[in-house]
């Protein structure tokens, strides 16, 4: 019983009351006691703040960039299987790149044997001096080859418009795949070459291909999503 | 069918899309939930990561009884408290733990944004256990039940570990939540 001034409410039994219904005996002690009606409005004034807290979201400590290759090694993400097409582009795409990648990669000892053995090389057979050499060419063949292909597929009789369409839009899945896996990769090593290039010629890739499929659009349409 | 059962039936499937409008939707809760009961914001974000992946992986046992931004923050919360218990072997039975007695050093201010985080920056500063069950009860909503049978204690533990962690909180925030400034109060 708390009847008497001097009979204050305890620490907790104050805590407790900031979401519990006081006795009778206790409200007539708050009534009556000042110290222990502030600590128990403030008591209730930190559980209504505290109330307020969990009704804030903040902002997300995750990134999906990060989360979405877990999930997809978990096998929780599955991707569509790619048509054909795209597959034989996508590995025409990796032998040539990896080629010239190769080459890049390749230490001097090697680029020193097929300098000297020049002679004995196809002419079509690039030899570079230097790893800006190399890249530079490496552009140079991935920006033919997306024209060439672009070129064969608008030369193509049988190819209609909305072939291209679905072409690109198969193409634009297929890049947006690799550019999260390189991307994720150069999140453990930023300073790869390798993933850098393929990365950065992903998604020029990707643009081009925006650009494409845009064109293939028919007139007054605009391109919100693929 | 409501947005969210839609997404999560493409989610099971595999779907990428709606996997991630999920996350876009709910994140900022759950992660919410995570950041209050890990401090360290390392840990919290891989821990958040964890969660993340426990959710989707259990997809599939989602049954639609409950709302689906319900069933999330329930496996966040076990998440997380498995995680604390896996790192620091937190003995969530025991109500007590050091605890630095000082005052949190912050300034008066009359504003209720300041005043929930001076709440967040003292719970910090709780011992692991009492800091949960104050995070679970007071600013998630969690009942001391549902709070009892996550940590394996009895709803009287739960609530005992409350009303010191609201004690000591008030002690330390008082110069923010008392009303006026009055002599010292010695409850028996």
């Amino acid at each position: 019983m708390h009847t008497h001034l001097s009979d204050h409410l305890s620490a907790e039994r104050l805590a407790a009351l900031a979401d519990d219904e006081l006795t009778t005996s206790e409200a007539a002690h708050v009534t009556s006691c000042p110290p222990c009606a502030a600590d128990l409005a403030a008591h209730r004034r930190l559980l209504a703040r505290a109330r307020e807290e969990g009704q804030i979201p903040s902002v997300p400590l995750t990134r999906w960039e990060t989360l979405a290759p877990q999930l997809a090694a978990a096998g929780l993400i599955r991707r569509r299987a790619l048509r054909w097409p795209v597959r034989i582009a996508a590995a025409l795409v990796l032998a040539a790149g990896g080629a010239l990648f190769g080459r890049y990669t390749a230490t001097p000892r090697v680029v020193a044997q097929a300098s000297v053995g020049a002679d004995n090389i196809d002419d079509s057979m690039p030899i570079f001096r230097s790893a800006a050499e190399a890249l530079a060419t490496l552009n140079r063949a991935e920006r033919d080859y997306r024209h060439a292909s672009a070129y064969l597929v608008a030369q193509n009789p049988e190819t209609t418009v909305s072939d291209r369409r679905d072409a690109y839009r198969a193409r634009l899945a297929a890049l947006d795949e690799v550019a999260q896996a390189t991307a994720a990769g150069l999140q453990e090593v930023p300073n790869d070459p390798v993933l850098n290039q393929y990365y950065l010629s992903t998604v020029g890739a990707r643009n081009a291909t925006l650009r494409q499929l845009k064109g293939a659009l028919p007139v007054g349409f605009r391109l919100e999503r693929y | 069918m409501n947005t969210d059962d839609e997404l999560v039936r493409r989610a099971i499937a595999g779907d990428e899309r709606a996997m991630r409008q999920l996350w876009s939707l709910h994140a900022p809760r759950i992660d919410a939930l995570v950041r209050r009961l890990v401090p360290d914001p390392d840990r919290a974000a891989d821990v958040a990561q964890e969660v993340w992946i426990q959710i989707f992986r259990a997809l599939p046992s989602f049954r639609g009884d409950s709302q689906f931004a319900t069933w999330a923050h329930r496996i966040a919360v076990n998440g997380t408290l498995n995680a604390i218990r896996r790192a620091k072997r937190v003995d969530f039975a025991e109500a007590g733990g050091p605890v630095q007695e000082d005052t949190v050093a912050v300034e008066p201010d009359d504003e209720a944004p300041f005043v929930r985080a001076s709440i967040i920056e003292a719970a910090n500063r709780l011992a692991p256990g009492a800091r949960t069950v104050f995070v679970l009860h007071d600013i998630e909503g969690y009942t001391h039940e549902e709070i009892a049978e996550s940590l394996g204690i009895t709803p009287g533990g739960s609530k005992s570990q409350l009303f010191k962690a609201r004690a000591k909180l008030k002690r330390w925030l008082a110069h923010l939540v008392d009303g006026k400034t009055r002599d010292a109060h010695t409850p028996v």
